[in-house]
């Protein structure tokens, strides 16, 4: 049998069905955005409290993070062991990790045994107790794995570019040293939850099979006790070398790190707040320069040259601000010529149109990948949440859509022009080989 | 319960298909029956280069990606010491361009020398990145050489060195080629908001013209039994101690496999596990302390792996470990912990049967195993396993005289807290 020749047509999708989620009040009036529809009855669940790094009290580093991974070491009458017990008892799992805006509770496990686990998870939302020595383990240990990150030059230039961008004591900017871990008390953190999680008010994100167990679950669990919202808390505008006046040698910082074969490159500029009108049509640009596998990053640095194993693009967005960057590790002789082919890059879709079948592939690749995003229960579920974190809409997936398939080169390329500019750009790289 | 259906070309070429109506998604999955563990020893790392490859372009496709995200798709590879495995999601509506992709590249590969030298950096690049460039990087170098003297798992999946990755050339590409990426030897999986029959008559149209191989055969050197135990000491520029310790057990395909995972399991899942409970939490004797199994085709390794917590002694540590692993040869566990570590794999495997992607490729791993229908007696296999079988397995895995034992330790004096 004769192999084809003529390729299969490649069609157009026509529509992309975002199921929206179901909206639900609990009793005290706490949101549930509820996603069904899985094979099994199973319930995934994010509950995201208004607790992360954005809402410790000024001088507090750290107080978010620790007081959301210890929640579950004793609360009520549950010590910490009985609270793991009983969670993994019912093959259930529950993880809370902080933030740079929230604290997010995350559980999973099957519907028969939600209400075994119903006890434990109320004790930890309205009475964590932060024993004297698991918070002394926690503190412990995490000088431990300090200095083992501190030896990775991507942990270092990730947390120095966010420090050089937002400015050493913002929240969102302030490095964890072995002084501020030493500084975690049990008070802090039995304050912040108190403040933050006992009483606030959270958003529900639930995906799986959401049966009457389900919902009676999520409401015993979260919707039985008063809960308000919080003061905004006052975040200081960010930082720093990345005031246009400031000299250029400000703006490039080059931090050496003996023994490194590779350095860690990163590049960063202000993101566009998400109100802004250029904001999804520069999310088609970001794209084409650095935010999928045939971008023009990966193209010249890693499919070309063979410089790097990734390089990539995108953006960070925090409730008061946020970055546009970039990202690579690239080996040390290559690396001022990794550096020289970003700008070059940059320099590039700000001065040439882009070619339209490249702009086709794009249109496409980004459709297909927000379908794919939209896919199943848990898919979907992390796009809501995507969404609410954001303070975006839920008729965003459907504007996106639209900008995908309206925006055009000339357009874009006034993007490039406004917003991938290099007066406001901050150069910072650790590995960086002696000159 | 996941429905499929099965097919078999006539150039051996295995097709799975299963229908879910609820997703705009198509998931391809390819699993070609090669990996590390069928590399020349003179030339390893090449399963893994050879998967980088399989991007630089085909007969009629210069650029896989670029066709691909075309159609709306994505796409990855991952190369282990036994498999290659390569997937494909994109909307369902052009699910033959993926047919299409992988077809073409399977027939016949552009062997070019550009695509080659790049590849070669990418993947020296990656080496960097991931083994040498951080610490403990080359952990599992050290530890595979420790465990195995024979069995080519000796070495990871990235190669022994950078320069037999270096040194591959065209015609180790081509020969490779033939030798594994046949139709014979592979297995496909279409999932997703697709029809079985019309899958079918296209999986036949793309894939149908391919020649046959003949499959491969495979003589590796058997791993004799280990009759005592081994121990190695390395320092390097690290900032906390850490032990290693690893022992040989059963293949995957072993009727014993599912017992020893629910024995990693009692020992190390979750918070609730005896290692951490014990020996992190309580007697702070480490800071971070797991075990888990490689479940690997031939006969692979239980892992225990912890760092010490500051300025506990070792000996004590590991004293205490030794007799956390007593109490679970000795002892038979008790009911709820048995049933703690059996609702937890039915949770897993419930949770991991959702996505169109995860379901493509365990059936291809399933079929690849024996039966892809296997897939559905998975929560049952890990529901029959008893207390008694746990206990078993322990005795048989945990030998003193078959443990290997790797201290990895931090050279320069680390300045006290």
């Amino acid at each position: 049998m004769p192999i084809p020749t003529t390729p299969p047509p490649v069609l157009d999708v026509q529509d992309v069905h975002f199921r929206q989620p179901e909206r639900h009040e609990l009793p005290n009036g706490v949101p549930v955005y509820a996603v069904g529809g899985a094979p099994d009855p199973i319930l995934r669940l994010e509950a995201v409290f208004p607790a992360g790094r954005r809402m410790e009290l000024p001088g507090e580093h750290g107080v978010g993070a620790a007081a959301a991974r210890l929640m579950t070491e004793g609360a009520g009458a549950f010590s910490g062991d009985a609270i793991n017990r009983m969670v993994e008892q019912a093959g259930a799992t529950l993880k809370v990790r902080g933030g740079f805006d929230y604290i997010t509770l995350h559980f999973h496990g099957l519907n028969r045994s939600l209400p075994d686990v119903l006890p434990v998870l109320r004790a930890l939302i309205e009475d964590a107790r932060y024993p004297d020595k698991a918070v002394a383990n926690y503190v412990r240990n995490n000088r431990q794995k300090l200095r083992i990150r501190e030896e990775k030059v991507d942990y270092l230039a990730d947390i120095g570019m966010r420090e050089s961008f937002f400015g050493t004591d913002h929240p969102y900017g302030y490095r964890m040293t072995d002084a501020a871990f030493a500084a975690i008390t049990p008070e802090a953190l039995r304050a912040h939850h108190k403040r933050c999680i006992a009483t606030s008010k959270p958003f529900i994100v639930a995906a799986g099979q959401l049966d009457e167990k389900a919902m009676a679950f999520l409401t015993d669990a979260f919707g039985r006790t008063a809960r308000g919202g919080l003061p905004e808390p006052k975040t200081p505008p960010s930082a720093t070398p990345l005031d246009p006046d400031a000299s250029a040698e400000a703006r490039i910082v080059h931090i050496p790190k003996p023994g490194a074969v590779q350095a860690a490159i990163r590049f960063a500029r202000p993101a566009l707040p998400k109100n802004h009108p250029d904001y999804r049509r520069f999310f088609v640009l970001n794209t084409v320069f650095g935010g999928y596998f045939g971008s023009r990053l990966m193209s010249n640095i890693r499919e070309d040259k063979g410089y790097t194993y990734g390089i990539y693009s995108g953006m960070t967005q925090f409730k008061d601000g946020g970055f546009w960057y970039i990202s690579s590790e690239v080996g040390g002789p290559v690396c001022e010529d990794a550096l020289h082919q970003v700008r070059l890059e940059m320099k590039r879709l700000r001065e040439e149109p882009i070619p339209e079948d490249e702009l086709e592939r794009v249109r496409h690749y980004l459709t297909g990948s927000i379908l794919g995003s939209v896919d199943g229960p848990f898919k979907t579920a992390d796009t809501v949440r995507g969404i609410l974190q954001g303070d975006l809409e839920m008729d965003h997936v459907q504007r996106l859509v639209d900008t995908i398939r309206t925006v055009t080169a000339v357009e874009l390329q006034d993007m490039a022009r406004r917003h991938l500019t290099e007066d406001d750009l901050l150069e910072y790289v650790v590995g960086h080989p002696p000159a | 319960m996941i429905q499929f259906q099965k097919r078999v070309l006539d150039n051996g070429l295995t097709v799975l298909v299963h229908e879910d109506p609820s997703s705009p998604m198509a998931a391809v999955n390819i699993l070609y029956d090669v990996g590390a563990r069928d590399e020349d020893p003179a030339r390893t790392g090449f399963a893994h280069l050879f998967e980088h490859l399989m991007f630089g372009g085909s007969a009629n496709i210069p650029d896989f990606d670029g066709v691909l995200q075309r159609a709306g798709g994505n796409n990855n590879a991952f190369t282990s010491n036994d498999i290659t495995n390569y997937y494909d999601v994109l909307p369902a509506v052009n699910l033959e361009t993926a047919l299409w992709l992988e077809a073409d590249r399977m027939h016949l590969l552009d062997f070019s020398p550009r695509s080659l030298e790049v590849q070669r950096k990418v993947v020296c690049e990656e080496f960097k990145e991931h083994y040498i460039n951080q610490p403990y990087g080359d952990v599992w170098h050290l530890l595979r050489e420790l465990t195995y003297t024979r069995h080519p798992y000796r070495w990871p999946t990235i190669g022994l060195e950078l320069k037999h990755v270096e040194d591959a050339t065209l015609e180790d590409v081509e020969a490779f080629f033939y030798k594994h990426y046949r139709p014979d030897n592979a297995i496909l999986c279409v999932a997703g908001g697709v029809k079985a029959e019309q899958t079918f008559q296209l999986v036949e149209k793309w894939f149908g013209g391919i020649e046959a191989g003949g499959r491969p055969p495979r003589n590796l050197p058997q791993e004799p039994q280990q009759l005592e135990a081994r121990e190695k000491t390395v320092e390097a520029e690290v900032p906390v101690d850490v032990l290693y310790r690893a022992w040989p057990m059963c293949a995957r395909r072993d009727h014993d496999y599912h017992a020893s995972d629910l024995l990693s399991d009692v020992l190390s899942a979750g918070e609730s596990g005896r290692l951490h409970r014990r020996l992190v939490m309580e007697n702070e004797l480490f800071s971070d302390l797991e075990a888990y199994v490689m479940g690997s085709l031939d006969e692979g390794l239980f892992v225990v792996e912890g760092k010490y917590a500051e300025g506990v002694d070792r000996a004590e540590a590991e004293a205490a470990l030794e007799a956390e692993l007593e109490a679970i040869r000795s002892t038979p566990i008790g009911e709820d912990e048995l049933e703690k570590v059996r609702n937890q794999s039915e949770a897993h495997e419930a949770f991991g049967n959702v996505s169109v992607l995860s379901k493509a490729m365990k059936l291809c791993y399933f079929e690849l195993l024996g039966d892809a229908a296997d897939i559905n007696q998975e929560t049952d296999r890990y529901r029959s396993v008893t207390a008694a079988d746990i206990q078993r397995v322990a005795r048989e895995i945990l030998r003193p005289e078959r443990a290997n034992t790797l201290h990895y330790r931090a050279k320069r004096a680390v300045p006290a807290l």
